[in-house]
C-alpha cells in the first residue's frame, strides 16, 4: 500500500517545528516532510500523486508551486498559514484552491478538519483503510496486545500516545496479579509528587488525571511550567540522573499513577526484559519532546524580544502615519465603488455605441430605442425587489425570465405597452427586438450611472480639498453643518453598518478656521467608529447656547460603544494615550490635536461616558464661540510637530 | 423559468447594474437575479425555493449595510441546500481577516477585486458554473453552449455509457 | 396538477379493464377463448402505456410479463386458471415459456453488443478509432461532415445509437461552441450526427432493437447477420449520401474550413489489446456464420465471457448494461409469444382478411403505421407492438391464399423494422435526436425538415426496390 506524504513548507524553522509537533499524531501512518523552502521540496522529487496534504507558507514562489500542483492533482488538500497580507490569498483561491487557513499552532478543531480533509482525499484515492479511518476519526488508538510488540520491534512506528499506552498497559498487566508493593496508586487532588530542589527516588506514570509542574520564580512566586496528562511520565529526569528535582509536581485532579521506586524499577527491568525497549524509547521520546518544547519557547522568546524592540520603534512612527493612512485608505475605499462602476460603464458603452450606430433599423424601432435611452438616462432605476415582482407578473406575456426582466427595466411590461409594441410580432421577433432595445436601455442607464458616480467622486474630492488646503489667515464665518457633512462623505463606506442619527438645530455661521475644525470632526467620528468596532449607532447633534453672556454653539458626537471608565477619562487627552490596536486611528495624537485646535478657537471639549451594561455610551461635546475674531493660525504640520 | 439561479448582491445600484450587464450572456440558461441587500437576497432565496429553483452561484459584495457579505456566505454555507452553490466575493473592501473567514467557514470559491474587467468576470463565472453543473446536473448537453464546452463535452463523453438508451 | 398527472394513467388502465369486462362473444372475433380475450386486454394496455408513456417504457414491458404469468399461465392465480362453466378457457401458456423471454437469444445478442460497447468505451477504443478515421477527411467542412456521418453510421451499427451520438457530439461540440452564433454550417454538422446514428442502426441486426425483434419472428436461420447487412448496408449508404447532399444544400457553411481536435492515443495495456482483438474477432465471426456454423446469437456470448474472464468488464461495469432496453425487448417478446401461442395472431390476421386487401396495400399500410408511430414513441416499443401483427399477417398471406405468396414473410418484417428506424422528425422520436436537440444548437424545425425528407426518401426507396424485385 502507498504510504502518503504530508508536506510542510515554511521558511521559519520554528513554525516548522510547531507544525511537526501538531501533526506528529499522524506520523505513524504518513511521512511527514518538512521543507525550508520550495527548492528543497522540488529537489526531494516526491511523487506528486503520493502527496496527501500540503501545508505551506504563502509566498509568491510557493504560490506558483501550489497552483501547479493543484492543476495536476486537484484533490490534494491545500492548507496555508495565515499570511501577513491579503494580496496573495485571493491569487491562491483563484489559481488553485485553499481548504483551510491555519493559525500558527493548530487548534483541535482545525486538526479535526485536517483529518476530515485527509479522509476525503484517501476516499477519493480509495486508500482509506479501516486503520487510517480509526486514526483520522479521532477514536481511541488501536489496542495493543503483547503479540503486536514482537511484530513492531521498531518503536518509531508508534505515535507518542500509542507508545505510552503500551508501556502503561504492560505495567498494569505485570502488577495486576502481584501488586504487593502497592505500585498502582490513586492520588487525590493536591497530592505532591516531587518537590523542587529535593531528591527524588521514584518515577510516576500517569494513567489517568492531571499533574501540574511548577517552578518557583526569582520574586518568590510560582509559575506553572506545564500540565502532564495521562500517558506522560513525571520525575523521569531526577530519577535517572539523581539530581535534585527541577520542578514541583502536584496533582490537579484525582489521579491514577504507577509509582516505581528505584529498587522496584531495577527488579522490574530484570524480570520483564520485553519492557526495556519500549520504556527506553518512551523515556527518550519524553526528553526529546521537552527539549523540543524548550527550544521552541526559546526561539519564540527571542523573536518576541526582537519584535518588541521593533514594535516600540515603530509605534512612534506608526502613530504619526496612522491618521494619514486611515484617511487615505478610507478614501480609496470610497472611490473604489464609483470608479468600478464608471469603468464598467465606459467599457460597455465602448462596444454598445458603435454596435447601435452600425445597425440598420427601421424608423419605428429607432424611435422607440431613442425613447428608451432617454428614459433610462433620466429616471432612477426601479428597486431590484420591484423589478423582480414585476418580472414575475410579466413572464406570461414575454415567455421567459430574461426577456421579462429586460422589458420591466425598460418599463415596457404593462399589457398596454406590450400590445402597442410587441403584440403583432411572433415570439422570436419579439425576443430580437427586446434585445435590441435593451442595448439602448443599457447605454442610457450607463450614462446615467456614470453621471451619478462621477458626481459622487466630485463630492468626495471637494471634501478632500478642504483637508489639503490651507485656511486663510483670517478666521471666516463658516457653516458648521457643511463641514460635518463633508466629513461624513469620507466615512460613508465605514458608516454603512451604522445607524447615523443627525439632529441639527439651526445654528448661526461660526467664525473659525473651517479646515482645522474638520480635523476635529474627522477625529471624533473615527474614534466613534473604532470604539464601536464597526457596528452600532452614532448620534451627531448641534445646538446653540449662551455661555458667559456669549453666543456659543455645541457639536456632540455620541457613540454606543462600551464607554470609557471614569478613571481613564482624564487620560484620553494626554499625548500617546491609546486604547486601540496598532494601525488604527491614533487616539493619542487625535484627541490631543483636537484639544489644541479647540483651545485656539477659545472653545472647550468635554467627554462624558458611561460603562453600564444597559446604557453605555461615550459622548464628546465641542463648544465653540460664534464670534471669535482672534484665532492663532497654525499649519497642521506644525501641530503634529508640537504634539510630539 | 430556468432551473438554476445566479444571484448578485451589492448595495450600490450602479455596481449591481454593471455586474448584471456583464453576465447577461448567461441569462438564457440561468435566471439572473439581483438584490440590493442581504435581507432582500434572503427573502428571494426562500421564495425561489418554493419555485423549485436552485442557487448555482452567488456573487456578493462584502461591505453593505446590515449583514456583511462574508457573513452571508458563511450563513449560506451552513445551510445544506446552498452548500453546493459557488460563492464569489466581488469587493474592494474585504480585509485579510474577512477573507480568511470566508475561506475557512464560507466555502469561498473565487475572489474578484473591484474594479474588475467585464470579460474576466464573465470567464470566471463561466468556469465556476461549469464546475457546478458538472457536479450537480445530469443533463449536461444543454449547458455546453454557454459554458466551457470542451470541459462539458469531455464529461459527457466520460459518462456516455450510463446515458440511457433506447 | 395531481389529477392531470393521473389522468393518462387512469385512461390507459380503464379502457383495457372495460374490454376485459365485456363478455367474449361481444368482441368481433369468432370462437374467442377466454385466454385470447385476456391477451387482447393486455395488448391494449401495453399499446396505450407505450403510446402515452405515463410510466417508463421498460416498466410497461415488465407489467406485460407479470400480467401474463398471473392471468395466462398454467401457474397463474387460481381464478384465472380454473375452467369457468359454459365458456371456453382455451389453452393456458406454460409459465416457463413466458419467463424465457428474459433469456431469449436476441437478449443475449444485445448483451453481447453492450459488452463490446462498454469495453470499447472503457478503453477509449471508440473515441480513438473515430479520431483516426476522421483524419483522412481533411479540414473542408463538407468533407468533415461526410466523415462524421460515415463514422457515426458505422459505429452505430455495432454500438448503441445513443452512445455513438454522445461520443460524436463530444468530438464536434467544442468546435461548434466556438463558432459564431446562427452559423447555418454548425447547425448542419450537429444535425448530421443524429441522422447518421439513426440511419446507421438499420444496417445490422444489433444496430437497433427493432431489427433484432424482426429477427425474433423469422424462422430460425432464415436471415444471417451477413445477409441482413447485405440488404441494410446499401440502403444505409444511399440514405446517408442523400442526407449529406441535403444538409450541404440546406445548411451551407460560411467558413470553408474547420479543424477538429483529433489528437488521441491508443492504449497499449494487455487489457486494451484484449478489447481490440475481441472486438475485431466478434464482428468477423458475426459476418462469417457459414464458415464456422455459429449463428449471431451464439457468437454474441463469446465477448461477454472473454471480457468478464479477463477483468475488462468488472462488477461495476456490468451495471452499465442498459437493462431497461433488455427488459423493453423482453416484454415485446413475451407479448408476441402470447399472441402466437394462443393462436390469437392467426385468428386476428384471418378475420381482418388481409389476403383480400392486396399485398401492397397491406405492406404499405403496415410500414406507414410503423413509421408514424415511431416518430412519436419509442422505436423499440413500436416494433414490439407491430412486429407480431406483421408476422401473423405475413404468415397468413404466404400460407393462405395461394398465388399471392411470391412475397415471403422476410421482406415484410424487414420493411417494418426499417420503417421504425426512419421515424426521426421530432426531438422525442429517438434518443440521438433528443441529445442533439438538447445541445441548443438546433431547433425543432431543423429536425422536422430534414427528418421528414429523409424518412420519406427511405420509404420511397424501400417501396421501389420491393416493386423491382417482384
Amino acid at each position: 500500500m502507498t504510504r502518503y506524504e504530508l508536506v510542510c513548507v515554511h521558511s521559519d524553522p520554528e513554525q516548522l517545528l510547531l507544525l511537526q509537533s501538531s501533526l506528529a499524531v499522524l506520523g505513524s501512518h504518513f511521512n511527514l516532510r518538512l521543507y525550508r523552502d520550495h527548492h528543497h521540496w522540488q529537489q526531494a522529487e516526491l511523487s506528486p500523486s503520493a502527496i496527501a496534504l500540503i501545508v505551506a507558507e504563502l509566498t509568491s514562489s510557493t504560490l506558483t508551486l501550489l497552483s501547479q500542483h493543484a492543476q495536476q492533482h486537484p484533490e490534494t488538500p491545500i492548507l496555508v498559514l495565515t499570511p501577513s497580507e491579503l494580496s496573495l490569498l485571493p491569487c491562491l483561491i483563484n489559481q488553485a484552491r485553499v481548504d483551510l487557513v491555519l493559525e500558527g499552532n493548530i487548534s483541535d478543531t482545525q486538526l479535526h478538519q485536517i483529518n476530515q480533509l485527509l479522509c476525503h482525499f484517501l476516499r477519493q484515492r480509495q486508500g482509506l483503510t479501516q486503520e487510517l479511518q480509526t486514526l483520522l476519526g479521532g477514536t481511541s488508538p488501536p489496542s495493543l496486545n503483547p503479540s503486536q510488540q514482537t511484530q513492531f520491534l521498531d518503536y518509531g512506528l508508534y505515535s507518542d500516545t500509542e507508545l505510552s499506552a503500551l508501556v502503561i498497559n504492560t505495567l498494569y498487566r505485570v502488577f495486576k496479579e502481584n501488586d504487593e508493593q502497592h505500585v498502582c496508586r490513586n492520588y487525590s487532588k493536591n497530592h505532591l509528587l516531587t518537590r523542587e530542589g529535593e531528591h527524588n527516588n521514584a518515577l510516576w506514570f500517569i494513567a489517568k488525571g492531571e499533574v501540574q509542574l511548577k517552578k518557583s520564580t526569582p520574586n518568590s512566586g510560582e509559575q506553572e511550567v506545564t500540565v502532564m496528562r495521562s500517558g506522560s511520565m513525571v520525575g523521569g529526569m531526577s530519577f535517572i540522573t539523581g539530581e535534585p528535582a527541577f520542578t514541583t509536581s502536584i496533582t490537579l485532579t484525582e489521579t491514577e499513577v504507577i509509582k516505581l521506586e528505584k529498587n522496584q524499577f531495577a527488579t522490574l527491568m530484570k524480570s520483564n526484559s520485553e519492557l526495556l525497549g519500549p520504556f527506553t524509547h518512551l523515556l527518550l521520546r519524553n526528553f526529546n519532546r521537552r527539549l523540543q518544547g524548550s527550544i521552541i519557547t526559546k526561539l519564540k522568546l527571542q523573536s518576541t524580544l526582537q519584535s518588541l524592540d521593533a514594535a516600540h520603534a515603530q509605534l512612534v512612527e506608526t502613530e504619526k502615519m496612522a491618521v494619514l493612512g486611515q484617511l487615505v485608505a478610507g478614501i480609496a475605499h470610497e472611490l473604489n465603488n464609483p470608479v468600478a462602476a464608471i469603468l464598467r460603464g465606459t467599457d460597455t458603452l465602448k462596444t454598445k455605441v458603435p454596435f447601435l450606430l452600425d445597425q440598420d433599423l427601421d424608423i419605428k424601432t429607432r424611435q422607440l430605442g431613442a425613447t428608451t435611452l432617454n428614459h433610462a438616462m433620466k429616471i432612477t432605476p426601479l428597486s431590484t425587489a420591484l423589478i423582480r415582482q414585476r418580472t414575475k407578473a410579466a413572464i406570461p406575456l414575454f415567455g421567459n425570465n430574461a426577456l421579462a426582466r429586460k422589458a420591466v427595466q425598460m418599463e415596457l411590461d404593462s399589457p398596454e405597452k406590450f400590445h402597442q409594441h410587441f403584440a403583432k410580432s411572433n415570439p422570436s421577433e419579439m425576443g430580437q427586438s427586446i434585445k435590441m432595445l435593451d442595448n439602448y436601455y443599457l447605454v442610457g442607464n450607463f450614462l446615467r450611472s456614470i453621471d451619478v458616480c462621477a458626481k459622487r467622486i466630485a463630492d468626495l474630492v471637494k471634501g478632500l480639498k478642504h483637508y489639503a488646503g490651507q485656511d486663510v489667515e483670517q478666521a471666516v464665518f463658516a457653516d458648521i453643518h457643511e463641514g460635518i457633512e463633508e466629513t461624513l462623505v469620507i466615512f460613508e463606506n465605514k458608516l454603512k453598518a451604522y445607524e447615523v442619527i443627525k439632529t441639527y438645530q439651526s445654528i448661526p455661521l461660526v467664525q473659525c478656521h473651517p479646515i482645522e475644525l474638520q480635523q476635529i470632526w474627522t477625529n471624533l467620528i473615527a474614534n466613534a467608529i473604532d470604539a464601536t468596532q464597526g457596528v452600532g449607532s452614532i448620534q451627531i447633534s448641534t445646538s446653540s447656547l449662551v455661555r458667559d453672556q456669549r453666543d456659543y454653539i455645541c457639536v456632540s458626537v455620541e457613540d454606543n460603544g462600551p464607554g470609557i471608565a471614569k478613571s481613564k477619562q482624564a487620560a484620553i487627552f494626554e499625548l500617546n494615550y491609546t486604547t486601540k490596536r496598532e494601525g488604527n486611528f491614533g487616539l493619542g495624537i487625535g484627541l490631543t490635536v483636537c484639544q489644541q485646535i479647540i483651545k485656539r478657537h477659545h472653545g472647550e471639549i468635554t467627554v462624558s461616558s458611561c460603562t453600564d451594561e444597559e446604557n453605555h455610551f461615550t459622548r464628546f461635546d465641542v463648544y465653540l464661540p460664534v464670534i471669535n475674531p482672534i484665532i492663532k493660525q497654525r499649519a497642521r504640520a506644525e501641530n503634529l510637530q508640537e504634539s510630539q | 423559468m430556468n432551473k438554476y439561479i445566479i444571484l448578485c448582491v451589492d448595495d450600490e445600484r450602479e455596481v449591481l447594474d454593471s455586474v448584471l450587464a456583464d453576465l447577461d450572456g448567461l441569462s438564457e440558461l440561468f435566471d439572473l437575479e439581483a438584490a440590493q441587500s442581504v435581507d432582500e437576497a434572503r427573502d428571494f432565496l426562500t421564495e425561489s425555493q418554493q419555485n423549485q429553483q436552485t442557487l448555482a452561484l452567488i456573487l456578493c459584495d462584502h461591505l453593505m449595510p446590515g449583514t456583511k457579505g462574508v457573513d452571508f456566505l458563511i450563513e449560506l454555507q451552513q445551510q445544506g441546500e446552498y452548500k453546493a452553490a459557488k460563492k464569489v466575493l466581488l469587493t474592494g473592501q474585504a480585509g485579510l481577516e474577512d477573507t480568511v473567514e470566508a475561506l475557512n467557514r464560507g466555502g469561498l470559491d473565487f475572489y474578484i477585486a473591484k474594479p474588475w474587467q467585464g470579460d474576466e468576470l464573465f470567464a470566471h463565472t463561466q468556469e465556476l458554473l461549469t464546475d457546478y453543473i458538472l457536479d450537480n446536473e445530469k443533463d449536461l448537453m444543454r449547458y455546453a453552449r454557454l459554458l466551457d464546452a470542451e470541459k462539458i463535452f469531455s464529461a459527457i463523453h466520460a459518462r456516455r455509457q450510463s446515458i440511457s438508451n433506447d | 396538477m395531481k389529477l392531470k398527472q393521473w389522468f393518462p394513467m387512469l385512461i390507459c388502465f380503464a379502457i383495457p379493464l372495460a374490454v376485459l369486462a365485456l363478455p367474449s362473444h361481444v368482441l368481433p372475433l369468432p370462437d374467442l377463448t377466454l385466454v385470447q380475450h385476456r391477451i387482447i386486454a393486455i395488448f391494449l394496455l401495453a399499446a396505450l402505456l407505450w403510446v402515452f408513456e405515463p410510466v417508463p417504457v421498460f416498466a410497461t414491458s415488465l407489467l406485460i410479463i407479470t400480467l401474463e404469468v398471473v392471468m395466462l399461465s398454467d401457474q397463474g392465480l387460481a381464478i384465472f386458471v380454473t375452467q369457468p362453466p359454459e365458456v371456453n378457457l382455451g389453452q393456458l401458456l406454460p409459465y416457463q415459456d413466458i419467463f424465457a423471454s428474459f433469456a431469449s437469444p436476441i437478449i443475449i445478442l444485445f448483451m453481447g453488443g453492450f459488452a463490446l460497447a462498454i469495453a470499447a468505451s472503457k478503453y477509449d477504443l471508440d473515441m480513438n478509432l473515430a479520431r483516426v478515421l476522421l483524419k483522412p477527411f481533411g479540414h473542408q467542412v463538407k468533407y468533415v461532415m461526410l466523415g462524421l456521418m460515415l463514422i457515426t453510421a458505422v459505429f452505430s451499427m455495432f454500438m448503441s445509437n445513443t452512445a455513438t451520438t454522445v461520443m460524436m457530439l463530444a468530438i464536434l461540440g467544442p468546435i461548434i461552441a466556438c463558432a459564431p452564433e446562427n452559423d447555418l454550417g454548425s447547425k448542419g454538422l450537429v444535425l448530421a450526427i443524429p441522422i447518421a446514428a439513426n440511419t446507421g442502426g438499420i444496417a445490422t441486426p444489433i444496430g437497433t432493437p427493432p431489427n433484432a425483434i424482426a429477427l425474433q419472428y423469422l424462422p430460425e436461420g432464415a436471415v444471417s447477420f451477413a445477409q441482413w447487412m447485405m440488404v441494410g448496408l446499401p440502403f444505409v449508404c444511399v440514405q446517408l449520401a442523400l442526407a449529406w447532399f441535403l444538409l450541404g444544400y440546406l445548411y451551407p457553411s460560411k467558413n470553408k474550413n474547420m479543424e477538429l481536435k483529433l489528437a488521441g492515443k491508443f492504449l497499449h495495456s494487455p487489457k486494451a489489446w484484449v478489447v481490440y482483438v475481441t472486438f475485431a474477432m466478434t464482428i468477423l465471426m458475426w459476418l462469417t456464420t457459414q464458415l464456422h456454423g455459429m449463428n449471431a446469437y451464439v457468437v454474441a456470448i463469446i465477448p461477454l465471457a472473454v471480457f468478464t474472464l479477463t477483468g475488462v468488464i468488472t462488477k461495476q461495469d456490468l451495471k452499465l448494461i442498459n437493462w431497461d432496453v433488455l427488459w423493453l425487448v423482453a416484454g415485446g417478446i413475451a407479448m408476441g409469444m402470447a399472441l402466437d401461442k394462443s393462436g390469437l395472431a392467426v385468428k386476428l390476421a384471418q378475420s381482418l382478411n388481409f389476403a383480400d386487401m392486396g399485398v401492397w396495400l397491406v405492406i404499405i399500410s403496415l410500414s406507414l403505421t410503423c413509421y408514424l408511430m415511431a416518430n412519436f414513441m419509442s422505436n423499440t416499443a413500436t416494433a414490439n407492438l407491430l412486429m407480431p401483427i406483421a408476422a401473423a399477417v405475413a404468415t397468413t398471406m404466404s400460407s393462405g391464399a395461394a398465388g399471392q405468396s411470391e412475397l415471403g414473410i422476410i421482406p415484410v418484417l424487414v420493411i417494418v423494422a426499417f420503417s421504425s428506424s426512419l421515424g426521426m422528425i421530432l426531438p422525442v422520436s429517438t434518443p440521438p435526436n433528443a441529445l442533439a436537440y438538447s445541445t441548443g444548437f438546433i431547433a425543432t424545425n431543423d429536425l422536422l425538415k430534414t427528418g421528414l425528407i429523409i424518412g420519406t426518401s427511405g420509404l420511397i426507396i424501400m417501396y421501389s426496390v420491393m416493386m423491382l424485385l417482384v
